[in-house]
């Protein structure tokens, strides 16, 4: 009723404003989040926030399958070069559609299982070690 | 209860099973190019409710929309959608009301479907972890184009559906 319904225009300058820097500040988090790394690649398969699996992409020498979900039976595959999920039995099947990712940073997400599949460097790993002390 | 409590009342109930049906249609549609970014058409009612009756409606809207998507898409959906559209409606509303006209209906689209992606991150970081947070920047960008959509088809609904009040029959001898 009094929220300004009748001289209200379809955009105005602000509008712009609000667009350009949403979109200056989603590239920034963007170049901060994916680097070129493409050697010493590691995968890590976290269920709620615990680690269920990990492997070393560079030891891969043929593609192969894992299943790393019991309870929702999440298949997938592990290639030199990449990961990707070929089979989920969730609903959304988002995690299928993401296809392969094949660089740090990268995240594979299946929300109904509760399941994040996620790129690493074998270097960076160690620094998440030393963020593990408390004092 | 007068006349305009009833217009208002109807019109929401309109605004809220025509949220429910774009919601499916949007599950019917082609998948985007990021993985599980969406159109957003569910926003469109809320939006179009927001401006033309105010945040009770808005709310009321939002809220069914999440109890659908609760009982046809299974609790998760339920609880991104619930978070997503509630926090998406007040800040459309902040937005609208901030100062009036300053922003326009595109700007409040935008702010809509940006705030319902970080309603919705909210509920994935809960469940999932930080590792979520690679998929923000790519909704972000997803956001803004969806919801100048949004935005510019609010433009055209709300002006015509809000012009029309009992009054305005009666003028015309209907």
């Amino acid at each position: 009723m009094n929220s300004g319904l009748k001289n209200r225009k379809r955009i105005t300058l602000y509008d712009v404003v609000i667009i350009l820097a949403l979109i200056i500040s989603s590239v920034m988090m963007m170049i901060v989040k994916t680097s070129d790394n493409i050697s010493d690649l590691q995968v890590e398969v976290r269920k709620g926030g615990k680690t269920v699996y990990t492997a070393e992409l560079n030891d891969v020498d043929t593609a192969c399958k894992v299943c790393v979900d019991t309870e929702y039976s999440i298949e997938l595959l592990i290639e030199n070069d990449g990961v990707s999920v070929v089979h989920s039995d969730c609903s959304d099947k988002v995690c299928v559609n993401t296809g392969k990712i094949s660089r740090t940073g990268q995240t594979i997400v299946c929300l109904p299982a509760r399941v994040a599949i996620e790129i690493k460097s074998s270097v960076g790993s160690e620094k998440d070690v030393l963020d593990g002390v408390v004092q | 209860m007068n006349t305009t409590d009833t217009y208002t009342f109807a019109r929401t109930a309109l605004l809220a099973s025509s949220a429910a049906v774009l919601s499916v249609i949007e599950c019917m549609l082609p998948e985007l190019p990021v993985p599980g970014a969406r159109l957003g058409l569910a926003n469109l009612p809320v939006m179009t409710a927001l401006s033309g009756m105010g945040i009770g409606s808005g709310l009321c809207v939002a809220l069914f929309k999440a109890f659908i998507a609760l009982i046809t898409r299974g609790p998760v959906a339920g609880a991104m959608s619930l978070s997503g559209s509630v926090l998406s409606t007040i800040v459309m509303w902040a937005v609208m009301t901030y100062d009036k006209n300053k922003f326009g209906f595109v700007g409040i689209g935008v702010a809509g479907a940006v705030s319902h992606n970080i309603g919705q991150f909210a509920v994935s970081f809960f469940m999932i972890g930080y590792a979520v947070g690679f998929y923000l920047p790519y909704l972000m960008i997803m956001a803004v184009f969806t919801g100048t959509f949004i935005g510019f088809v609010n433009s055209i609904i709300v002006p015509v559906l809000f012009k029309t009040n009992i009054n305005y029959y009666r003028k015309k001898g209907e």
